[in-house]
């Protein structure tokens, strides 16, 4: 009853059920903005056909793929050929055996670009906190809310859980209208196709469209609930939250903003590690490289995970910290 | 039921907004009485463990009220001195959600809230959004969610501030006939709130408690101090340097003073008996006599 409460609270405001419909419709636009006029044509002919260019040739570029990957990283300890090659195998024997698919998936591709879905994510996500604090503050509901049994440790529980549901609607949310839309404008063709289109020619796994999507989609979730509970945090437990939210706010809106603003080269895999960028986690499998610590390699989606775990885990710690000493 | 003060501190820099404090409170109405800055909101937030003292202890009935936790707090009935609200919450949803706050299920809750609604007069307005109400309406449903969880413990911080003399009578009769075997604080700098209903009074002033006794005690300490006199109206600011004058009311071409000295003023003063107001102001708010240059 106290999470119906305080969810029913939190989104009572007109404005952030407003602002939920604009994410929504903001990767839409983006997408439409973006594409071909005649995506729907293409869509048409990639679903029905999809085989643009020959297995053979497609093993050749592969070859050719690894072969300078070996050489880029020849001089270098910890991995080399064999790593390599074994990486590339699965995806050598499908090609060898015609299993795979050349082409773009219109649908799968602008479902991937998740650039306004991150963008609108985290600006809503901060107006949704930032707001409520404020309006706690002006309220000053705090010492009335504290007196009461549940007014402590169970009423900042139930405001992490509302914030992190929150979190979930307006991700489903904005990727269900995606998805709806991308179905009505080109299709999905087979889901079940396996594929190496142009954005994973160089890509060592042996995924079909579903597949792919599912990876990308599933980290872009982990990555946009910890970036939910570190909003959370930032704004709610930094030593300055209760009495001047508005400054908690700024702090956390430069926390999360600037390293968006940082990754949009993809190229750096420094940045577009960096919450919340890893919720656009495409980059991640689309080839080859891995990140070196030390002496120690490690793919991106390893260095992402332990992140999003360390994260979850500092989070966690912080949150049970809350929930015992809450400022008043 | 008793909460037990023992060398209360607390310093805000070098300011002790409560300057250990040890008293004894027990069922009964007790009004907490002084001026602004005496540290009546400070003794109320530790009251009501929102504030950690920096030194002393808060015991009910033997055990300490920060280690009681969830225990205290379903005890008590707190109306701080501004109520915060939300301003898009109808009256009746904001006793909702406070009620579940409070640990009431949904039946407790609906029925509780209809009959503290009844008794605050804002039936009418149970519909209404807390951004509309006045003033006075938002002190009510103040007192309305105090009272959701039926409190053992009731502490008032100012509560009559902004409420209209019928509205303030009103009050007084809520809470007398809530107090019967409930410990109630009402911490006021308006002595007529308490002078009506408080058992014990507590005089506190920068810090310190001045005095803990029923109205009947204080005034008895100033028997035999209180007296009137008449002056010419231009005199009236001379007498004022001289003497505590608590009350100046004019009677045509002369002013009728209330002085408080130990000895009788010359110029035909009468004496009277003492009040409760004249107590306060003698203890808590005047210079002492002879101070005065």
């Amino acid at each position: 009853m106290l999470l119906s409460s305080e969810w029913r609270k939190a989104w009572s405001p007109l404005t952030a059920r407003l602002f939920l419909g604009f994410v929504c419709l903001a990767q839409i636009f983006y997408v439409s903005y973006n594409t071909d006029p005649n995506y729907r044509e293409y869509a048409e002919q990639y679903n029905a056909h999809a085989d643009s260019i020959p297995a053979e040739e497609f093993t050749r570029m592969l070859d050719s793929h690894v072969a300078s990957l070996i050489s880029e990283h020849s001089g270098s300890t910890g991995y080399g050929a064999v790593r390599i090659d074994r990486a590339y195998s699965r995806l050598r024997a499908a090609s060898e055996n015609g299993e795979l698919v050349f082409g773009v998936s219109p649908a799968a591709e602008g479902m991937r670009d998740q650039a306004m879905v991150n963008w609108g994510f985290v600006l809503f996500l901060l107006y949704f906190a930032g707001s409520q604090a404020i309006a706690e503050n002006i309220s000053a509901a705090a010492p009335l809310l504290s007196v009461t049994r549940h007014g402590r440790r169970r009423l900042f529980l139930a405001r992490f859980a509302v914030f992190q549901l929150s979190a979930l609607l307006v991700w489903a949310a904005a990727n269900l209208s995606l998805a709806a839309f991308l179905t009505f404008r080109c299709g999905w063709g087979s889901p079940g196709s396996a594929i190496q289109d142009f954005v994973f020619n160089s890509s060592p796994h042996v995924w079909n469209q579903l597949q792919a999507m599912t990876a990308v989609l599933c980290v872009s979730l982990a990555a946009g609930q910890v970036t939910a509970a570190v909003i959370f945090c930032l704004i709610y437990c930094l030593p300055c939250s209760s009495a001047q939210p508005l400054k908690s706010l700024v702090i956390t809106s430069g926390a999360m903003v600037l390293p968006l603003i940082l990754s949009m080269n993809y190229k750096n895999t420094w940045t577009a590690l960096l919450l919340p960028c890893l919720m656009q986690n495409n980059w991640m499998w689309n080839d080859y490289r891995v990140i070196k610590i030390s002496f120690i390699c490690l793919s991106p989606w390893q260095a992402a995970a332990a992140e999003l775990t360390l994260a979850a885990i500092l989070v966690w710690l912080r949150i049970r910290k809350g929930g015992k000493n809450v400022s008043i | 039921m008793n909460l037990t003060l023992s060398d209360l501190t607390k310093y805000y820099g070098d300011k002790a907004a409560a300057d250990h404090i040890s008293l004894k409170l027990t069922p009964g109405i007790t009004g907490l009485l002084g001026p602004n800055g005496a540290g009546k909101t400070t003794l109320i937030r530790m009251l009501c463990d929102l504030l950690r003292p920096d030194r002393g202890r808060i015991l009910l009935d033997g055990e300490e009220i920060h280690l009681m936790g969830e225990r205290y707090r379903d005890l008590l009935g707190y109306v701080p001195q501004k109520i915060g609200f939300y301003p898009w919450f109808t009256a009746e949803k904001y006793l909702t959600y406070l009620a579940v706050l409070k640990g009431l299920d949904k039946k407790q809750a609906a029925g509780r809230i209809d009959e503290l609604l009844d008794r605050v007069g804002l039936s009418p307005e149970r519909k209404k959004k807390l951004g509309a109400f006045s003033g006075g309406m938002l002190q009510r449903i103040g007192i309305a969610q105090a009272l959701l969880n039926d409190p053992k413990i009731l502490i008032l911080d100012e509560p009559t501030a902004g409420l209209d003399p019928r509205e303030r009578i009103r009050f007084r009769s809520l809470i007398a006939g809530f107090a019967r075997d409930r410990l109630v604080l009402l911490s006021t700098h308006i002595v007529s709130d308490v002078e009506h209903i408080a058992t014990q009074v507590l005089l506190m002033k920068n810090g310190k408690i001045l005095a803990q006794e029923t109205i009947e005690e204080l005034c008895r300490r100033f028997s035999g101090q209180v007296f009137t006199l008449n002056v010419p109206a231009g005199q009236a600011e001379a007498y004022q340097q001289l003497y505590l004058v608590t009350n100046v009311q004019p009677a045509g071409n002369q002013v009728k003073l209330r002085i408080v000295c130990p000895d009788e003023p010359e110029g035909g003063a009468v004496p009277a008996a003492p009040t409760l107001e004249d107590a306060y102001l003698a203890l808590c708010g005047g210079e002492s006599p002879g101070s005065r240059s």
